[in-house]
C-alpha cells in the first residue's frame, strides 16, 4: 500500500472527518432547519418526477459503488469494517428517525426537507462512527 | 474472540505501531484486535499466524473446543 494512501485513510483522518461533519450536520440541524420547507412546485407530473429521481439514484448508487471498490485497497480492513458498520447504524436511525418525525411531527412542525435529511444522514453516519469506535466492530 | 497477539508482541517488545507496520494494518486495528473490539478476517488472521510463526488456532480462541 503507498504511504501517502496508507495515510490519507488512517483511522485518525477519520476520526477528523467524521469529528468535523458530525460538528458540521448538528449545527446545521440546529440553525438551518427551522426554517419551513418551501412551497412544493406542481410542475413535473408524478411518474416523470419518480422516474427522474430513480434514475439520478441508480447513477449515484452506480457511482458510489465503483468509487468503493478503488478505495478498498487503500484502507485497513479494521477502517473498512468500522466504516461499513457505522454507514449501516446511520442508515437505520436515519429511516427510524424521520419515519417518526412524519409519524409524530410533520402535521405541527412541518416535513423535513432535502438538505435536513442529509444533515441528518451524516449526522448519524457520524453518531454510529463514533458509537463503533469505541465498542468495536464486534458486538 | 480471546487472542494471545498482546502477549506475542509483548515477548518480541514490539509496539502496537510497528506490529502494524509488519502486518500493513493500522496502529488501531492492532489495538482493535488486542482488545477483543475486532475480529481480523481470516488473509489477516494468516499473516499474523505465518508472522508469529505459529497456527491460527494457537493465537486465536473463539470460546470453543
Amino acid at each position: 500500500m503507498p504511504r501517502f494512501a496508507k495515510k490519507l485513510n488512517s483511522p485518525v483522518v477519520h476520526d477528523v472527518i467524521f469529528a468535523l461533519t458530525g460538528v458540521g450536520s448538528v449545527l446545521f440541524l440546529a440553525l438551518a432547519s427551522g426554517h419551513g420547507a418551501p412551497a412544493i412546485a406542481a410542475t413535473e407530473p408524478p411518474l416523470r418526477a419518480g422516474a427522474t429521481l430513480l434514475g439520478l439514484l441508480a447513477a449515484a448508487v452506480t457511482m458510489a459503488a465503483a468509487t468503493m471498490r478503488g478505495e478498498r485497497g487503500n484502507r485497513d480492513e479494521y477502517v473498512n469494517q468500522t466504516l461499513a458498520r457505522s454507514a449501516l447504524i446511520g442508515m437505520v436511525a436515519l429511516v427510524l428517525s424521520a419515519s417518526f418525525w412524519e409519524a409524530l411531527f410533520a402535521d405541527n412542525v412541518g416535513p423535513l426537507h432535502g438538505l435536513t435529511v442529509v444533515a441528518m444522514a451524516l449526522g448519524a453516519w457520524s453518531l454510529g462512527y463514533l458509537y463503533t469506535r469505541i465498542t468495536g466492530t464486534v458486538r | 474472540m480471546n487472542n494471545r497477539l498482546k502477549v506475542l508482541r509483548a515477548e518480541r517488545n514490539w509496539s502496537q505501531a510497528e506490529l502494524g507496520l509488519r502486518l500493513d494494518v493500522s496502529r488501531q486495528a492492532v489495538n482493535a484486535i488486542e482488545t477483543g473490539k475486532h475480529d481480523p478476517s481470516l488473509p489477516l488472521a494468516f499473516r499474523i499466524a505465518r508472522l508469529f510463526n505459529a497456527s491460527i488456532e494457537e493465537i486465536f480462541n473463539d470460546g470453543h473446543e
